[in-house]
Formats: structure tokens, sequence, C-alpha cells
């Protein structure tokens, strides 16, 4: 069964991918680069990052992760925009998760272990 | 016309649900709407104008993961007022600024295909007031090779790991658009690279060569860039040396242009400005420019700067406010 986006207040963050995925883990440096969009490819994988809808989550792995606070997340997203560098990740949803396509590797973030389907959580190397 | 879009801008922003001041209003991830616009003064020993600058509206989206657009429509120059001699001037026409599509192949080939901003350089991706630290553009930034290019870009990053970006362009057409254009040109061919040494510091180089519509001169570009920026501000600077020559007269000539520019971060809202520009065309000039930059959340800036010129009748202050909805 599909998993729900946020089911515990705790503010661990779990890193999670697709099964169309093939590797198990990653570094923090990685991590930044693909949600910046600064990279699009990992080992060879084309990626798609999913943003987590929700606040509280997405300021966590924004400060946790992008290191950055969310006026200078939504400065470089709006600089990214207008300049026609890059779009923004889209939201992560149930219903988007469904809708897309399974032969493409999606990664997000969640504040529990409750993957999702197949899902894995990739193992964070500092 | 100014007005139909005045009023769509206005309505999405008040109406619209799923709106956040920035980002403009999400349809879904295949649509989202947003635009700018932007207002100047600027002030002299010649003349005092007030200007609405721009006011333009975008579409973009995800079409699949892979798949983008992006549209946007500018009306430019919409009103200006001259406070000296209470004359004013309306300008209604919309134009095509940027309409391309991109599609991601692999890591080291992407392409886009449309109306886009020439990849070269730093100045040349922010075109619109809001995303500037200055009111004011350096001469390098209009007077060097086309702002907008109407043709096709491979570009990507040369090796997986790496640091080194390219950009390949094409452009064997008339431009999308005539309006609003800094060079009319009948083709205009070229490539640029950005290495990223680190996080803070990247350098970078254009060549290109390009005609000029209404003077028939063909342009060979050469371009040079450099930023360093950290947690307190950023150092940046662009030169391009034009060689001309007259394709009917075979007359030649050549120009250097370049701009260093510093800006210095006060706290999270406000930034002060320096720039120095030097110009060698026919004459040689210099223009230095003091300013100030406020933001009281990203998508609001206000600005101010003050120009000094090598001819002092030029020198001016500028002020202007600008916002993306």
């Amino acid at each position: 069964m599909w998993g729900v986006l946020n089911a515990d207040s705790s503010m661990y963050l779990h890193i999670i991918a697709s099964p169309s995925c093939h590797f198990k883990k990653l570094d923090k440096i990685e991590i930044k680069k693909i949600f910046l969009k600064k990279r699009q490819y990992i080992k060879g994988e084309f990626i798609i990052v999913l943003d987590n809808p929700q606040k509280k989550i997405y300021k966590k792995f924004v400060y946790s992760y992008l290191h950055k606070t969310i006026r200078e997340i939504k400065a470089y997203w709006m600089r990214m925009l207008f300049t026609g560098k890059k779009i923004p990740p889209a939201t992560l949803s149930v219903a988007k998760l469904k809708a897309y396509n399974d032969n493409i590797c999606y990664i997000t973030y969640i504040n529990k272990g409750i993957i999702f389907e197949n899902w894995h959580e990739l193992k964070i190397m500092r | 016309m100014k007005y139909i879009l005045l009023f769509i801008v206005l309505t999405i922003s008040l109406v619209a649900k799923d709106y956040e001041i920035g980002y403009g209003y999400k349809v879904n991830d295949a649509l989202h709407i947003s635009g700018y616009l932007s207002t100047e003064y600027s002030g002299s020993t010649k003349s005092n104008k007030f200007e609405f600058d721009d006011l333009a509206l975008l579409a973009y989206g995800n079409l699949s993961g892979k798949f983008s657009y992006f549209l946007e429509l500018e009306s430019s120059s919409l009103y200006k007022y001259d406070l000296d001699t209470d004359e004013s001037f309306n300008h209604s026409i919309i134009h095509l600024e940027r309409a391309y599509v991109d599609y991601v192949f692999s890591y080291r080939y992407k392409i886009r295909l449309g109306k886009q901003i020439t990849p070269i350089g730093y100045w040349n991706y922010e075109p619109i007031n809001v995303l500037r630290d200055t009111t004011s553009n350096p001469i390098y930034s209009y007077r060097t090779f086309p702002k907008l290019l109407s043709g096709i870009d491979v570009y990507g990053r040369i090796n997986q790991d790496g640091h080194l970006n390219y950009h390949a362009f094409i452009q064997a057409n008339k431009d999308l658009d005539q309006e609003a254009l800094n060079i009319k040109s009948v083709y205009f061919y070229g490539i640029s690279l950005k290495y990223d040494l680190d996080d803070l510091l990247s350098l970078g180089g254009a060549l290109g060569t390009y005609k000029i519509r209404d003077t028939n001169e063909v342009v060979n570009l050469f371009q040079l860039d450099a930023i360093y920026k950290n947690d307190r501000g950023e150092i940046k600077t662009e030169l391009a040396y034009n060689d001309i020559r007259n394709d009917v007269s075979n007359v030649s000539n050549q120009s250097f242009i370049g701009y260093i520019q510093g800006k210095y971060y006060i706290n999270d809202k406000e930034a002060l400005v320096s720039r120095y520009e030097y110009i060698n065309e026919k004459t040689i000039g210099h223009i230095g420019v003091l300013g100030y930059s406020y933001r009281p959340i990203y998508p609001i800036s206000i600005k101010t700067e003050y120009q000094i010129h090598s001819d002092n009748s030029h020198n001016k202050v500028l002020i202007s406010f600008s916002v993306l909805f």
C-alpha cells in the first residue's frame, strides 16, 4: 500500500528512492547537488527529486541537507526560475507518485520510516 | 494590450489560491503562471524621468521529467514621464521575450530550442531588474553580443562528476520577435565554457561570431568571465573583445568592454554594491557605480545608485522598485 507522507512528529529525515533507482547510498554533497538541480544524474541514472509539501519537513531538509534558510532557498529558486536556468522541483504527493513513470528514479524525503511500496531508504554517507 | 496583461497579472495574484509571491500561481506541475514588474526614476543635470519599465507574464512547467518549457511575454517602457517638461509617453507593444522548450538527453547533452537568453557570462542571465544588484546594466551587457538567441543551444556537462559545463549555440534565422532586441542579428554561432573550481569560484569564456542586420557588420566575439562568492558577498567580472568588420566596405575596427563588480551583504536584506566599467570603442570611457540594495523579501527589490562617468554630464542617480509576483 502507499504510505502516509507524514505520520509522526519526529523530525529525523529519511531519504528514500523509488524502485527504479539502482543505487543504495548517497553522500550529503550529492543530495545537495541533486536537490538544487546542479546535477540530474547519479551513477548514470537520471533522477527526479520531489520536495515534501509539509513546511516543517521541507524546512528541516533545507536546513540539514542544503545548508540554507528558507529565505535563501526561495531566493535561489526564484533566481534559477527567472533566469531560465532551472525549474524548482515538483512537490511530493501520493496521487503524483501513482501517475509517475515507473522507469524513472525518484528521490524524496519523509520524516518517518514509512516507505512507499517497494521504495528503499538510502544510506547517507557523511 | 498592456491593460489586459496588467488585468491578468492582478487577477492571478489576488484570486489564485495556490499563489506565492515570487513563484506565481501553480496550476499544476505542467503550468505555473508568474511575472514581474519594475519602475525606475532617473535624475541628472540633463533630465528627471520616471519610468514604468517592464511588465511581464511568464508560463513555465515540467511536461515530463525530461521535457520542460518556458514562455515570457513582456511589455517594455510602458509609461515614461519627464518631470522637467511634464511630457509623458506610452508604449503598449507586447513582445515575445522568451519562448523555448528544453529536453534532457543525458547529463552531457541537453537541448534548448526557441527564443532564449544567450548562454554567455553572468550578467546576461539576469535580464530583469529585480534579480540584479543595481538598477542599471553595464554597457558590456548590451553592446558586445545579442542578449537573446532565436535558435538552438546544446549544453551539458563534459563529464559526469566534473566541473566543466559547455554551451554550443546556433541562430541561423531571423529573431522570433524583432521587438526590444539590443542587436538584431542575421546569424549567431558560438560556444561558451564554464569551469566551477569549487562552490565559491568559477571561471568561464565564450567565442562567437554574429552578423548585425542593420549595419552588415560581422563581429567576432572573445569573452572571459569570473565570479567569486561567499556568505559575505561576491566579486564578478566580465570582459569582451569584439573584432568588427563591415561586409560591404571591408572597414574593420575593434572594441574592448568590461566591468568588475563587488557586492557586500550588510545583512540578509541589505547590500552595498560598487562597479567599475571600462569602455574602449572609438574613444575610451570609464563609469563608476555606487549602489545600495534592499530586499524586505527576496521577490521585492528596492535599489538606488549613483553613477560617475568620465564625461561628467552623464552622472546620474537611479532609484528603482521591482517585484516578482
